[in-house]
């Protein structure tokens, strides 16, 4: 009865015995394991949604990549080459991601003169409306195969973008000034009667800078 | 003695059939014990004297800043960690290896193989500290928390670790006990938990020196692993073996007890990596993920300990060293649900620059492992000594001083710090607005401080008192007496 008090400071209680253990099992370790399968599922599910990838770069509050480089000051021009790089893809169906074009079908739009002029006014026209007839290109004439107004349903800042990717290609060798949607935007309303291709003949009244 | 006795032999038929096979009794395993474990009591002791004396005189600093503030010694950034390192290092940590040295003995029922190398170990190791802190004090401090010392300091407490350690595995690898109770897992683990961390921590901050942020993180990681997981493991030892004393029945399911040690050696190192620090955001919500399965630690826990004691918690009352370790059991499972929750990212964004954390830390590493080392030592001395305390009745004082210091220490800082927390949250309140009302709390918890002060002095006088009588009152009474000229001349000679 009183074991537990003498327990406290009896200087003879030098023959005690180690205490036993019971080989129970129980339903814990059961249990626990199921818990321990829950809670992987929901931590990784947590984790997937609020570790930011695990990357080094991403602190909290954010939680991808993406997002925070979304939020970088950046260079409006890298944003719009980061966005044409997108949008050409539609264009090089037919110029080809290396705009080489195709012999005797798309002319190449690397080295083009139209595409490097110090204006974008024609190119924005020929991306809105399309192009038709004869044209000169690299020293060789193009006909037969029209191009469609491919653009007609792009925004002002996928033209822009677009544009300003192929002026400015660097494995191309261009370095041409880039397009803004505002010059886009003045274009489409110039022409928003126009339905039409255009022609290279037409196009060339267009003034470009000091192009022909 | 005997009617404990008896009636556990009833417990379970295996104790019985392993009992035969010890060559040794508990008298036998306890004299083996008696010189290093008593010395690393009552050197831990001293250590928490002193570490009471500067943890007062920091929180004292915290309102009353003017306090010995021209002594560059004593300024707050020295004081402070001496209070901690002091704590940790020259308390929690020998007193641990005591307890476990003792619980080891007996459990495997086997004699401390060199019980000399362990007491030099212990003797070099308070060397160490008294090198350490004075390191602190004179401005030689390395700014990592919980690793203040200088990092010449790191070697020597690392190599007398080795010296008190290495017996310990030899004695458990040369046990009597085939098949040892539960808490030979956890203290066995223990031995290799601190080297472990404490290298890793000491070579990466000390010696290689991480760069910038990754400092934190590896504190972060140490902090954790040693109050966590290396203070889990002794006091759960602990923990486990009063239960099924105190129950007098035996530790309900082996098999429980072994999921919580691997649960708590898996998930427990992972945590403490607040929610605004300035780390990649997937380190703070890791440690918030693993925070989770430690719950579970807590659940399995609370169902052996349950099924173990049920119906005999009065008996934890009956005598004061099982008051101790009932109120550090119920510490443990409290920091754990406090870690848990501060975990989550909306509390921790209001708690973690606030005192709470120091209240959370001193909750488990005082409030739970401190707690329970008294109970373990308050039982053990008179044992070992073969002596009763030279005053029984301090020990009930001390429980009380101690119980009510936590409870002072740590709630008036957790309130502050939500208190506080909350208005920093607030872009219109000023910081010094912020600050203001936490005043009030300080004052209270210095008088938690002042109750650890009292306490630990009351400690030490019933373990200093007792150790003089142990170690060195028949050498005096020797040399008292040799009034005899033929003696004194031999003394002379
Ligand atoms: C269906 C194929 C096709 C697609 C898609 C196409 N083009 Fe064309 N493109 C042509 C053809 C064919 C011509 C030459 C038309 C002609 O002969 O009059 C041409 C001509 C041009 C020219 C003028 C000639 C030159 O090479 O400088 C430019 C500039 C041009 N395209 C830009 C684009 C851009 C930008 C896109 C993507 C938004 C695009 N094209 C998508 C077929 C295409």
């Amino acid at each position: 009865m009183s074991s537990a008090n003498r327990n406290t400071s009896n200087p003879q209680a030098g023959d005690e015995q180690p205490p036993a253990v019971s080989r129970h099992v129980g339903i814990a370790p059961m249990l626990t394991l199921i818990a321990v399968g829950v809670l992987l599922y929901a931590g990784g599910m947590y984790l997937d949604r609020h570790a930011g990838g695990f990357r080094a770069n991403v602190y909290e509050p954010y939680r991808s990549l993406e997002y925070v480089e979304s939020l970088q000051p950046q260079d409006k021009g890298d944003k719009l080459m980061a966005q044409g790089k997108q949008v050409y893809q539609t264009c090089s169906a037919c110029h080809q991601a290396s705009g080489e074009g195709m012999p005797g079908q798309f002319p190449p739009l690397k080295g083009s003169k139209w595409v490097l002029a110090s204006g974008p006014d024609r190119i924005i026209r020929i991306v809105l409306n399309g192009l038709t007839g004869p044209i000169e290109v690299a020293g060789e004439t193009w006909q037969g195969v029209p191009m469609p107004a491919i653009g007609s349903g792009f925004s002002n800042q996928e033209i822009a973008a677009v544009l300003t990717y192929i002026r400015q290609n660097e494995e191309w060798g261009h370095n041409a000034t880039a397009v803004t949607p505002e010059e886009v935007a003045a274009v489409r309303e110039k022409v928003s009667d126009r339905s039409a291709p255009w022609t290279a003949k037409e196009l060339k009244k267009i003034p470009v800078g000091e192009e022909e | 003695m005997n009617s404990s006795e008896s009636s556990q032999s009833s417990g379970h038929p295996e104790a019985e059939q392993a009992r035969g096979q010890s060559p040794w009794s508990a008298a036998d395993l306890d004299e083996s014990c008696q010189m290093p474990v008593l010395y690393l009591f009552v050197s831990a002791g001293f250590w928490l004297v002193i570490s009471s004396i500067f943890g007062l005189l920091a929180t004292l600093k915290l309102h009353a800043p003017g306090l010995l503030a021209d002594i560059p010694w004593f300024t707050y950034g020295r004081v402070w960690p001496v209070f901690w390192n002091a704590l940790v290092y020259g308390f929690a940590v020998p007193g641990g290896i005591g307890v476990s040295l003792w619980l080891l003995a007996r459990l495997t029922r086997q004699c401390l193989v060199l019980p000399w190398m362990i007491f030099m170990g212990a003797l070099f190791w308070n060397v160490g500290i008294l090198i350490g802190l004075l390191g602190i004090l004179s401005g030689l401090t390395t700014g990592h928390a919980w690793l203040e010392m200088p990092h010449y300091t790191n070697v020597i407490l690392f190599v007398c670790y080795a010296f008190m350690a290495i017996p310990a595995v030899m004695t458990f690898v040369w046990r009597n006990e085939e098949d040892p109770y539960p808490s030979i897992w956890f203290l066995f683990l223990a031995l290799f938990w601190f080297p472990w961390a404490y290298a890793g921590a000491c070579y990466l901050l000390n010696f290689v020196g991480l760069r910038g942020v990754m400092q934190a993180v590896a504190d972060w990681w140490y902090i954790h692993n040693l109050g966590t997981i290396y203070f889990g493991l002794i006091g759960l030892a602990v923990l486990f073996y009063f239960a099924a004393k105190v129950a007098e029945r035996p530790l309900y399911s082996r098999y429980q007890v072994m999921l919580i040690l691997w649960l708590l050696a898996l998930f427990g190192s992972w945590g403490d990596v607040p929610h605004g620090a300035p780390v990649p955001a997937w380190l703070p919500n890791l440690s918030a993920v693993t925070n989770l399965f430690v719950i579970l630690v807590l659940l399995v826990l609370a169902n052996v300990l349950h099924r173990t004691v049920s119906g005999h918690y009065g008996s934890f009352l009956k005598s004061v060293p099982y008051r101790f370790v009932l109120f550090g059991g119920v510490a443990f499972f409290v920091a754990g649900i406090v870690d848990f929750v501060t975990a989550i990212k909306p509390v921790s964004t209001i708690v973690e620059l606030t005192e709470f954390t120091q209240a959370q830390s001193l909750l488990r590493v005082y409030g739970f492992f401190a707690m329970t080392l008294f109970g373990a030592l308050y039982f053990i001395v008179p044992r070992l000594a073969r002596m009763e305390w030279p005053f029984p009745r301090l020990i009930s004082v001390h429980f009380w001083l101690a119980a009510l210091g936590v409870v002072l220490y740590v709630v008036p800082l957790a309130i502050s710090g939500i208190v506080q927390g909350g208005l920093l949250q607030q872009a219109d309140v000023e910081f010094m607005q912020a600050v203001e009302p936490s005043l009030i709390y300080m004052r209270i918890s210095t008088i938690g401080d002042v109750f650890f002060l009292l306490g630990h002095v009351v400690l030490f006088l019933n373990l200093g008192v007792l150790y003089y009588r142990y170690a060195f009152a028949d050498w005096v009474a020797t040399i008292v007496n040799s009034t005899q000229p033929t003696e004194a001349v031999e003394v002379g000679a």
